[in-house]
């Protein structure tokens, strides 16, 4: 005689059914929290930063926009999400010993050295540890708490060979108080002024150019300028630089010989955000 | 005992087909580089205009290239000038010059009608570098 089991159903207990699928179901959920939930939430942090990555490269651009190609007023409207957007206004800057350039150059008859302040628009994230910077042209990114940085986008330094001629671009950021922008805001820039041009040919020979950059300690850019610097982004060969003194506050200090040099001082102003 | 239908299965289908269609979108929206400057922005910047323009004023100047010394002084002024509009309006380098080797009186780069002139062109902005060797023609005076 034949017995299907399936028919049996001796032994089977709906409150251990019940149980089983309770456990499996509180696991699957516990599991999800535990593992999936931060797993998710670093992405969204990775996301924003991401994101505030490309805000800033759009608006080192459109601070290229105002300062290259003479146009006045520049709005750009951004999100900023998963920190805050801060101005530090190019007197400020100077005022708190912030980063700053100097360039030391030869102006015909005299050795001159002329400081720059660029101030800067700096994203700091609240959740992550990103502060990513437009600062002089530039787009530079540091972890907080840690040493290195590195540039994000270049700033349009250059150097012709054919004419021995450097080129650099100041651009000083300036507002009329201090700013921060958390969410979405209109980011509104100006530049009213012309630029100051200095232009040095040097026709007795080669002069030597010294860019020295001077950090905010609690906001250090170094090693992204040196590696601009020193690297074949400008010259081929790179900047040379002096040995670093390894002293706290001391610049580093990068040198090239050229014939002429060219310095543009933009100043922009940014209006709100 | 009831047969299935199951003739509906096909939409459960085309809702897979559009939900995998939606995460492949997915991926390659999230793969997109990190660019703040549009292409129309990156072929407005490019100098194709101002290297016309410095070429232009190169061959309508073409008449007053002569290397008698008054000459040479205006050439001079002709491209200082140059030099410091290029880099005030444009930001760029541009530098032209003569090459003097070719003139007339040497005897190269001429023909019964025209005497050639040797320009060597530069223009440089960071991002586009351009260089010339424009020939530019003069045409010889009767003799």
């Amino acid at each position: 005689m034949k017995t299907c089991i399936r028919k049996d159903e001796s032994g089977v207990s709906e409150a251990i059914g019940f149980i089983l699928i309770f456990t499996i179901v509180i696991l699957g959920i516990s599991i999800v929290t535990l593992y999936g939930y931060p797993v998710l939430a670093d992405a969204k942090i990775n996301s924003d930063e991401k994101i505030m990555e490309q805000n800033m490269i759009v608006l080192q651009n459109d601070i290229k926009i105002l300062t290259r190609n003479n146009v006045p007023y520049r709005d750009t409207t951004i999100g900023v999400s998963g920190g805050s957007v801060f101005v530090t206004n190019s007197t400020a800057s100077e005022n708190g010993g912030g980063e700053h350039f100097n360039l030391n150059y030869y102006d015909g008859t005299n050795w001159i050295t002329t400081p720059y302040y660029p101030g800067s628009l700096e994203f700091v994230s609240d959740q992550g540890t990103a502060v990513i910077s437009v600062a002089n042209g530039a787009v530079i990114k540091r972890q907080q708490d840690l040493d290195g940085s590195s540039m994000v986008s270049d700033p349009r330094w250059f150097y012709d060979e054919d004419e021995d001629t450097l080129v650099l671009f100041m651009t000083n950021l300036s507002s009329s108080q201090e700013m921060t922008l958390g969410g979405i805001g209109t980011i509104q820039m100006a530049m009213l002024g012309a630029p100051e041009i200095h232009d040095f040919s040097y026709t007795t020979g080669t002069r030597e150019v010294k860019i020295e950059y001077f950090p905010d300690l609690a906001d250090d850019y170094s090693r992204a300028w040196e590696n601009y610097l020193t690297g074949p982004y400008i010259v081929d060969s790179g900047f040379l630089m002096d040995a670093p003194t390894g002293n706290p506050g001391d610049p580093d200090i990068y040198r090239l010989n050229v014939t002429r040099l060219v310095i543009k001082e933009y100043n922009v102003e940014i209006l709100g955000i | 005992m009831e047969t299935l239908n199951d003739e509906g299965q096909w939409i459960v289908m085309m809702g897979f087909l559009v939900a995998i269609g939606m995460f492949m979108l997915a991926i390659i929206v999230s793969q997109a580089p990190l660019v703040g400057q549009t292409t129309a922005e990156s072929v407005m910047e490019f100098p194709k205009n101002e290297v016309q323009d410095l070429r232009g004023k190169l061959v309508s100047m073409g008449s007053t290239l002569s290397d008698d010394s008054a000459s040479v002084t205006l050439q001079g002024r002709f491209s200082g000038d140059i030099a410091l509009l290029s880099m005030s309006r444009n930001n760029a380098i541009a530098t032209y010059s003569i090459d003097g080797s070719n003139w007339k009186k040497n005897g190269t780069y001429e023909d019964i009608f025209y005497t050639y002139h040797q320009i060597h062109i530069h223009y440089n902005n960071g991002i586009t570098e351009y260089t010339e060797d424009l020939l530019l023609s003069q045409r010889n005076e009767d003799t």
